[in-house]
């Protein structure tokens, strides 16, 4: 395996064969329900860290980790049919502790209040089973976004496939949320919301996310003109 | 410890394996065609759509939805959330009851929300499930911010691709924070020229469809920027 899976619990490796049942159906089913965009926002970095992989926790060689509760970001990326999808660039963005994003747009005027110790961003890049896993923080509020939330991006090759949100199922901040409130579809909504549950073994709090990712058709596969 | 992970592992893919055996490989219905007067498209849409949507996970036809029969893992809580008098089963009158109490929940749409001219509505039939939103600078997504692009574009005399296009290059103010003069005035230009249109009638066409009405600004993003 090209990059390191973080296996720091065994429940959570096995939370990942539990998803049996959702592939399966995916054999079976005419299609399963793609998983629905959100916008971009305006803070994808503008310059990524110079570290960019799946642990937004520990930067490069810091021993100092990232303020807030640590949370096991893990999923698949399947097509409608449920296939895995091999390859896929899985990338996600969201503030710190201290609702700073990365981006110096925002971390610009906030310097003082950033947590220089979280990564900001990380990139994941799934192989044959289509699974991907992130070590990063429970989502905050920001200013404006009363949801907490992480962005997500999945590219493959040089297309941009998905751009997303996850936001926490249950979380009071959803119901207000401008952007979570253009999502007026029921099932949709469902799609997006994650669950954060506390792992049981774990003696630091940390939580599981599992966040599967449905890729529905893209705008270059549907019979259209292409733009010049 | 790792022969005790092996072989829990292995158990859990022993007992999937069983599982998908002991499934009849037999596909889920198709979803209904539409009757006559009612549109297979519907997210955001009615509770028929809604209905149709969930019980293509009827598999055995009747009319109701059981646990087992709900292999989308993705919308359990909604299940759950249905299942009024908790007997493990789901009726098409428990799915209404929660539609209909959770789409009157969502209130209005908000600012930015679909509803009204250059809603979604009339942007004709799109796949369920998941689209790509439409990049743009400021984040704009096919809501248009509440703006009526259709009828924008034409009281300015071009088509709403390009007004779209020229808007993307527009530069927003930060989160939370109006434009200042001078960002203002490159705006303006920016689509003035970019559109062929005289700063004058921009601004008149601008104000008469800016939710929220009339100010004393030019153009701008929606109150509050856009929302990380």
């Amino acid at each position: 395996m090209a990059q390191e899976l973080f296996l720091p619990n065994r429940r959570l490796f096995l939370g990942a064969f539990g998803l049996s049942l959702f592939t399966t159906r995916g054999l079976f089913a005419e299609q399963l329900f793609a998983t629905p965009a959100l916008t971009e926002g305006p803070f994808y970095p503008d310059k990524l860290p110079l570290d960019q992989d799946n642990d937004l926790i520990l930067i490069k060689d810091s021993t100092t980790p990232a303020v807030g509760e640590i949370a096991h970001l893990f999923g698949k990326v399947v097509d409608e049919q449920g296939q895995p999808v091999k390859n896929a660039v899985v990338e996600i963005w969201q503030c710190d502790a201290n609702a700073v994003y990365l981006h110096t747009a925002d971390s610009g005027p906030k310097q003082k209040q950033q947590d220089q110790h979280f990564q900001g961003f990380g990139r994941f890049t799934t192989g044959s089973t289509g699974e991907y896993r992130f070590r990063t923080i429970k989502p905050v509020p920001y200013p404006g976004r009363p949801a907490p939330h992480i962005h997500v991006k999945v590219k493959r090759g040089d297309r941009e496939l998905l751009t997303t949100q996850l936001l926490i199922r249950g979380h009071e901040g959803n119901a207000k949320d401008g952007v979570f409130r253009q999502t007026r579809d029921l099932i949709d909504r469902e799609l997006l919301l994650v669950d954060f549950k506390p792992i049981k073994d774990s003696k630091i709090g940390e939580l599981s996310a599992n966040f599967e990712i449905v890729l529905g058709r893209t705008p270059d596969e549907r019979p259209e003109r292409r733009p010049q | 410890m790792r022969t005790l992970i092996a072989s829990t592992c292995a158990g859990a893919v022993l007992l999937g394996a069983v599982w998908t055996l002991a499934q009849p490989p037999q596909p889920p219905p198709p979803p209904p065609p539409p009757r006559p007067g009612e549109s297979r498209e519907g997210n955001g849409g009615d509770v028929k759509s809604f209905l149709a949507r969930l019980l293509t996970f009827d598999a055995n036809q009747d009319g109701k939805l059981s646990k087992d029969e709900l292999t989308d893992t993705r919308l359990q809580a909604l299940f759950d959330r249905s299942d009024a008098n908790h007997d493990g089963s789901v009726t098409k009158e428990e799915l209404t009851k929660l539609y209909t109490k959770e789409s009157a929940a969502l209130g209005p749409a908000g600012r930015g929300g679909p509803g009204g001219p250059g809603g979604r509505g009339d942007r004709g039939p799109r796949p369920p499930g998941g689209r790509p939103p439409r990049e743009g600078a400021n984040g704009l997504q096919d809501e248009d911010h509440g703006r009526p692009v259709e009828q924008v574009a034409k009281e300015l005399g071009v088509t709403p691709e390009k007004f779209r296009e020229v808007f993307k290059k527009v530069r927003p103010a930060g989160p939370g924070q109006q434009p200042t003069e001078e960002q203002r005035q490159a705006n303006r230009k920016i689509l003035s020229e970019g559109l062929g249109v005289s700063p004058e009638r921009l601004d008149e066409v601008m104000d008469k469809y800016r939710p929220g009405g009339k100010t004393n600004q030019g153009p701008r993003p929606p109150q509050g920027g856009k929302r990380p």
